[in-house]
């Protein structure tokens, strides 16, 4: 970077220079050619990363999803042929299933431990550093990572869930190498990877309840139940709506942990949405039924987007 | 005050920020413009008059006598060849990509392909027929039909030509079958065998039998098996094939891993299985036997670090009057958007580098020099490409350069000789294999799956897309 | 609680032991997996399948560790990695700020179509349109070639991030004009404002988005496996999964714990600001 225009010592007297005007008011603008160009210079890595990486893809999606492509020969239009393809397959129904009760099972296992977690941690004032650091270091693996070490602990042959479970006489369980329990066994490992960063944005929250709504309440000869009931929960509440919403937006799209632990078995049984995708892409070579099965789950995923967008606005202005 | 700014000035600071605000795009534009100027398949004769292909295939970094062979092939070619200039590349094959690098320009214009991609790539004409070409190659009258089934259409084109090709067999541990009392030269040829042989090994702790069950390995073995039952995965009727998934021999595939898997718990405690993680617990003593190919054996050595002494291989168990073994390898083909020009270079550096080997006896001893310099298996019992007049001295000459513990082949060999090789299933391979992933994984995890109805499921599943598949 | 609850012995004794429990709890779950790599990183296979619950080897076999490093090639798939995340930073902040700049101070009258068109993203999250972003990075439009394979195809795409010219506007929206307003008075030109107001200013923000685009990054699996298929040239976190196939148990662990010991050590340095950064953006 060159000097210089503005004198260092300037800074300071621009800084002196500042006086009232309304908020939010138009930085008054350059003369000359040049206030055309600047603007349109700032803008052009923002314009060429979202055209190319961002809107082109996705208008190209929706075309695709109508088009038969050996990406050779110039596509042609099938209506909605690939439509047709995913209903046939038998394999959507259950991916979509899998996706349902992965989301499901997620919310049931991972929505309510970081809360309770959080509402403890908070209510024990001492380690409060150490309990943090603790509860988000699994976050802080890598995920890919992560999912192996899990398979390495669901192992079939020496793995420490069964070794650990055979001392006090349990199993050994299948884990991942039975339709009824593979999926679930992911949820577990999901939720260990992830919820630190809930239970951090928790607490941030809790720190946020006035300290006056449960003196209040003390008053009033409330339980600490009752105030966590009454007090705590209400005053959550915008957060762990939002906290929800986000978690089934990104279970809508688990990859990592079926595609590592059980590329889709057994028996199908962890088949994604997204894993189906990607076969459809990347296995069968169907650019068509994976562009349209992309579509249907965007368009599921915008409509959760909407409702978090309209909830985050809401809640931030408050 | 900004109207006394001399307009140089701003003319600078105009400058100024047309570096900084848009350098950025400005380098990302010019370097992946850069970076586009790579490896191009399409781009035909240059201005010289000379057709430029890329070839992919060259051997890896890791292997660099071999690499250097090729390389030297190249320079050796180009020499013969004037006219034609040849782009190598490390390019490993990747179903995955290939569709979209074929699109974007970007894909070589020879690659070397599993044999279980031609029938794909036919039906979605993104490789090229090499028919007319192939008539003008040296020895082509003495060609194996056989070698050239695997990419030969249902309408007699052919789309490509082999680079290795083996026949599917039982490959197993040759020291867990001593420790477990049985001869390791007389390994299992049928099924019963193999699942007594099972039960024996998996007394002393071991896994007796192992099976790859995802990825598509799992409906890929099952379809070698099968034909060792007798029976095919897709047969005609009328002018279509269709899923021939429950007429009997898939059944009793499925059933006698069942079998081994319940009643006799000889298989181990994993069933989601892939050929690398079966190859390397199989390397690693801890598998008597499983279904596999000829050059896993290369693998075995190089990455895995086997025995060479425990390595044994035998034919494809048969039974109920199967006779007949699934054929896997590498098949050369050359891209759909390759120019007339550019094909022609392409089948003559084929036939260069993968053919002549296969009927000149001189380069075939180079190249097993080279293979045996990098500590890559030499005499492994492939396919012969050629009718035996053309063969038989080609094996004489790579004969003097075997580093492999030939006998352990011997049973394969001996087997394979009364077996017929048969190809994939013709039609949408990867998905048949895809659906019967999920059969054999039902099957080995879960006791009351019933072998039949899990192979209706794949039919079910399967009956659309082979339809589809062969829509005109 | 209250401050008068928590002074009752009953309820001290309750805490107390709750609290012991809990931290007990914690240590299991957050720091016992991450232990547990470690102790299996250092024992031999077989050492692992005789004893599998001991908590230390019986050898120590800390050669382990560099065997991995070199067999398994791990400096070049670490390197791999620090250099698509350093690219990714460094491409998202820059579309950031000269986005957000532009949309915040110099506000042209079209600047609010972009921004929409910006936002409009949000809703679709990149995951459903990769098949087409694959294709598209085969053959970019405009210059017509391939950036697969390349650092490229993993950089550029990340720059397509609008929460971070989301944050970076609303920060810069906060700045107050008068300050930007005297700063031209004075003759100065729209990048010296950037540089020497705006982006002094923008320390906090800038640092947020940083460590997002850095964990992001560093953790990014999907994109990265089909954007970049050439072995030699995969982060830590794609070539794992293909060398967990292939290579002895003992060795994958400790490459486990090499992928594992940076992001853990950032996560320890920097804490303080990663709680904020998290409950910030968690928030707003």
């Amino acid at each position: 970077m060159s000097t210089s225009t503005i004198a260092p010592e300037s800074v300071p007297v621009v800084a002196a220079a500042v006086r009232p005007s309304p908020p939010g008011s138009r930085i008054a603008r350059w003369r000359g050619g040049a206030r055309h160009l600047v603007p349109v210079l700032f803008l052009l890595p923002t314009v060429l990363v979202f055209g190319l990486f961002s809107w082109w893809p996705i208008i190209r999606s929706l075309l695709l999803s109508f088009q038969q492509t050996n990406l050779v020969e110039p596509a042609t239009w099938v209506g909605f042929d690939n439509y047709q393809t995913l209903l046939d397959d038998p394999l959507l129904g259950k991916a979509v299933t899998n996706t349902l009760v992965f989301t499901g099972l997620a919310l049931l296992i991972g929505f309510p431990l970081p809360l309770f977690l959080a509402v403890l941690m908070s209510e024990l004032r001492r380690g409060a550093g150490l309990m943090r650091v603790l509860v988000y270091l699994p976050v802080a693996v890598p995920p890919v990572v992560a999912v192996l070490m899990w398979k390495w602990f669901y192992d079939p042959d020496a793995g420490l869930f069964n070794e650990m479970l055979g001392k006090v006489g349990l199993g050994p369980y299948p884990w991942l190498q039975s339709a009824d329990t593979a999926m679930a066994s992911l949820v577990v490992e999901a939720t260990w990877a992830g919820a630190g960063g809930a239970v951090l944005i928790y607490l941030a929250a809790l720190a946020s309840v006035p300290t006056e709504l449960y003196e209040a309440a003390e008053l009033d000869g409330a339980s600490v139940r009752r105030r966590l009931w009454h007090v705590t929960l209400p005053h959550m509440r915008p957060v762990l709506l939002i906290m929800m919403l986000l978690q089934v937006i990104n279970t809508f799209q688990v990859f990592t942990e079926p595609f590592v632990l059980t590329d889709g078995g057994p028996e199908d049984s962890t088949v994604t949405v997204l894993l189906l995708i990607y076969r459809y892409a990347f296995v069968s070579g169907d650019y068509g039924a994976a562009a349209a099965l992309s579509v249907s789950l965007a368009a599921v995923l915008a409509v959760l987007s909407a409702i978090y967008l309209r909830l985050t606005r809401a809640w931030g202005t408050k | 005050m900004t109207e006394s700014v001399p307009v140089s000035t701003l003319r600078r600071r105009r400058r100024r920020v047309v570096a900084g605000g848009g350098a950025l795009a400005l380098a990302l534009v010019a370097g992946t413009a850069g970076c586009s100027s790579g490896s191009s398949g399409s781009s035909g004769a240059g201005s010289s008059g000379k057709t430029t292909i890329t070839v992919a295939g060259m051997p890896a970094t890791t292997s660099p006598k071999t690499r250097q062979q090729f390389l030297d092939a190249v320079a050796a070619f180009e020499k013969a060849n004037p006219k034609i200039k040849v782009k190598p590349t490390d390019t490993q094959w990747d179903a995955r990509t290939f569709a979209a690098r074929l699109a974007g320009g970007n894909a070589e214009t020879v690659l070397t392909v599993p044999l279980t991609e031609p029938p794909g790539l036919i039906a979605r004409k993104q490789i090229a027929d090499l028919g007319a070409e192939l008539k003008a190659l040296p020895h082509a009258g003495d060609l194996d039909p056989r070698a050239l089934a695997p990419a030969t259409a249902a309408d007699g084109r052919v789309f490509g030509l082999p680079v290795t090709e083996y026949a599917l067999g039982l490959v197993y541990n040759r020291d867990l079958f001593t420790k477990a009392g049985l001869d390791p030269d007389k390994p299992p040829a049928t099924w019963d065998e193999v699942r007594a042989a099972a039960k024996k090994i998996s007394d002393t702790g071991a896994t007796g039998y192992t099976q790859m069950t995802v990825k598509n390995t799992g409906g890929w073995i099952l379809t070698a098996m099968t034909y060792g039952f007798g029976g095919s995965m897709e047969k005609k009727v009328g002018d279509t094939y269709v899923p021939a998934l429950l007429d009997g021999p898939a059944e009793k595939a499925l059933g006698q891993l069942a079998a081994m898997r319940w009643q006799d718990d000889s298989m181990g405690n994993n069933h989601l299985r892939t050929q690398q993680d079966a190859e390397r617990d199989f390397a690693a003593g801890k598998i008597g036997m499983m279904i596999s190919t000829v050059n896993s054996y290369n693998r075995y050595i190089t990455q895995y670090s086997g025995k060479p002494a425990d390595f044994g291989m035998a034919a494809l168990p048969q039974q109920n009057g199967g006779r007949s073994t699934l054929l896997g390898g590498l098949m050369a083909v050359v891209s759909a958007k390759a120019t007339p020009a550019q094909r022609t270079a392409a089948v003559k550096w084929i036939d260069y580098f993968y053919l002549k080997p296969a009927y000149d006896p001189a380069a075939a001893e180079e190249q097993a020099v080279a293979q045996a310099a990098d500590k890559l298996a030499v005499g492994l019992p492939t396919l012969p490409f050629y009718s035996a007049a053309v063969s038989d001295p080609v094996n004489v000459a790579i004969g003097r350069h075997t580093n492999i513990p030939t006998g352990n082949f011997a049973p394969y060999v001996a087997g394979v000789g009364k077996l017929e090789y048969q190809v994939e299933p013709p039609v949408a391979a990867q998905e048949l294999y895809g659906a019967l992933d999920t059969a054999v994984q039902a099957v080995l995890t879960r006791k009351d799956a019933d072998p039949r109805a899990e192979l209706a499921k794949a039919a079910d599943r399967l009956g659309p897309v082979v339809e589809k598949a062969q829509a005109p | 609680m209250s401050e008068a609850e928590r002074r009752r012995p009953i309820t001290r004794f309750g805490l107390g032991t709750t609290q012991l429990l809990l931290i007990a709890a914690l240590i299991i779950e957050g720091a016992g997996p991450i232990y547990w790599v470690f102790k299996g990183s250092i024992s031999s296979t077989q050492d692992s399948l005789r004893h599998p619950l001991a908590l230390w080897p019986e050898e120590a076999h800390w050669s382990n560790i560099s065997t991995a490093w070199t067999s398994l090639d791990l400096g070049r798939y670490l390197t791999n990695t620090v250099v698509l995340v350093g690219g990714s930073w460094f491409v998202q902040l820059f579309v950031a700020v000269t986005g957000a700049y532009a949309l915040s101070v110099l506000r042209p009258f079209y600047g609010r179509y972009v921004y929409a068109a910006v936002l409009a993203t949000l809703f679709l999250p990149g995951t459903v349109s990769m098949v087409s972003l694959y294709l598209t990075i085969q053959d970019l439009p405009l210059t017509g070639g391939s950036i697969a394979n390349t650092p490229m195809a993993v950089w550029l795409p990340a720059g397509a991030h609008a929460f971070n010219v989301l944050l970076m506007k609303q920060f810069f929206d906060g700045i107050p004009k008068e300050l930007l307003e005297a700063a031209r008075l004075d003759g100065a030109g729209p990048w010296r404002i950037l540089t020497r107001i705006v982006l002094p200013m923008s320390r906090p923000i800038l640092a947020v988005v940083s460590l997002l685009a850095v964990m992001n990054a560093w953790k990014d699996f999907l994109w990265p496996m089909i954007a970049i298929t050439d072995t030699e040239k995969q982060p830590l976190a794609v070539a794992l999964p293909r060398l967990a196939d292939t290579s002895n148990q003992s060795l994958l662990i400790a490459g486990m714990l090499i992928a594992i010991i940076p992001p853990v050590v950032v996560f320890l340095v920097f804490q303080r600001q990663i709680v904020r950064g998290i409950a910030f953006t968690g928030l707003k």
